[in-house]
C-alpha cells in the first residue's frame, strides 16, 4: 500500500475512536483500542485518549453556553 | 468496559493507573496536575459543591474509580456518604443536598448529557446562587472531571474492584510536598 493510502487508514482508525468518545466511550473495545496504540505507539494513544476526551468536554462546555454564563 | 490496561506504566515499578500512564506525556502530565491542582487549591468555589459535582460526574459517565474516591478538604466540609447518596436522579427532592449544590448539579447535568437541561428556571437558579466566578470555577472543574472520567475508561484504568477510598485533595504545585 501506498502512504496515502496507509496514512488514509490510520486516520479512520483514529477518527473511529474519537468518535466514540461523546456517547459511546465505555463502549469502545479492547481491538478498536489496541488498534490505534498499532498506529501512534503508546505516547501516542496516551496523547490522543486526553485530547479526544478534551475536546469532547470543551465543546459540551461550549454547547451549554459556559462563555456567556460568565461574561454574561 | 475493560478493566485490563491498554497501555502500560511509564514509571519503572508502578502499576498503570493515571499518573503512571499520563507519564508517558510528561508535558502533559505536568500541565494537567498543575491546572487541577490550582483548581482544587483555590476557595472560589467550595470543595464540597466541586465534590458534590465530581460525583455527579462519576455516576453518569460510569467511573468507577471517581466513584470510590473523596477528597477530604470535601468530607471535611461536611459531604458524608448520606449526602453523596442523594447525588442520584431525583437529587432535586433532596432534603440534604443545598439549593446551590442542586443548581451545580443541573449544570453538571447539563454540560456532560444535554444542555437543553440548562434553560429558563435552571439557568436562573445557576445564576441566582453562583456568581460568575464560581461558575467559571465550576465549569472548568466539570469540563476537567468529564475528560479525566473518559480518558481513564478509554485507557482501560477502571478497577475491577476498590473500596471506598479517601485521598488528600489535589494541591497547587507551589503547595505540594
Amino acid at each position: 500500500m501506498s502512504g496515502p493510502v496507509v496514512a488514509a487508514l490510520a486516520a479512520r482508525t483514529c477518527l473511529a475512536y474519537a468518535r466514540r468518545m461523546p456517547f459511546e466511550h465505555t463502549a469502545i473495545t479492547d481491538t478498536e483500542a489496541a488498534a490505534v496504540v498499532a498506529l501512534l505507539g503508546e505516547q501516542g494513544f496516551v496523547a490522543f485518549s486526553v485530547v479526544a476526551a478534551l475536546a469532547d468536554a470543551e465543546c459540551r462546555a461550549e454547547l451549554v453556553g459556559l462563555p456567556e454564563l460568565v461574561v454574561g | 468496559m475493560s478493566t485490563t490496561p491498554r497501555v502500560s506504566s511509564a514509571i519503572p515499578g508502578e502499576p498503570p493507573h493515571f499518573g503512571s500512564v499520563l507519564a508517558h506525556q510528561p508535558a502533559i502530565a505536568e500541565r494537567f496536575f498543575a491546572l487541577y491542582g490550582a483548581f482544587w487549591g483555590s476557595d472560589v468555589l467550595s470543595a464540597r459543591v466541586k465534590e458534590v459535582a465530581r460525583m455527579r460526574n462519576a455516576r453518569v459517565t460510569e467511573c468507577g474509580f471517581c466513584r470510590q474516591v473523596r477528597f477530604d478538604k470535601a468530607v471535611a466540609e461536611g459531604l458524608g456518604e448520606d449526602v453523596v447518596d442523594d447525588i442520584t436522579d431525583g437529587y432535586e427532592t433532596s432534603a440534604r443536598l443545598s439549593d446551590t449544590e442542586k443548581a451545580a448539579l443541573r449544570f453538571t447535568d447539563a454540560l456532560i448529557h444535554d444542555p437543553d437541561l440548562l434553560t429558563g428556571d435552571a439557568r436562573a437558579a445557576l445564576a441566582r446562587h453562583l456568581t460568575p466566578e464560581q461558575i467559571a470555577e465550576l465549569g472548568l472543574g466539570v469540563t476537567l472531571f468529564l475528560a479525566l472520567a473518559k480518558a481513564l475508561i478509554t485507557m482501560g484504568l477502571e478497577p475491577q474492584a476498590m473500596d471506598r477510598t479517601v485521598l488528600p485533595t489535589p494541591v497547587p504545585l507551589d503547595r505540594a510536598a
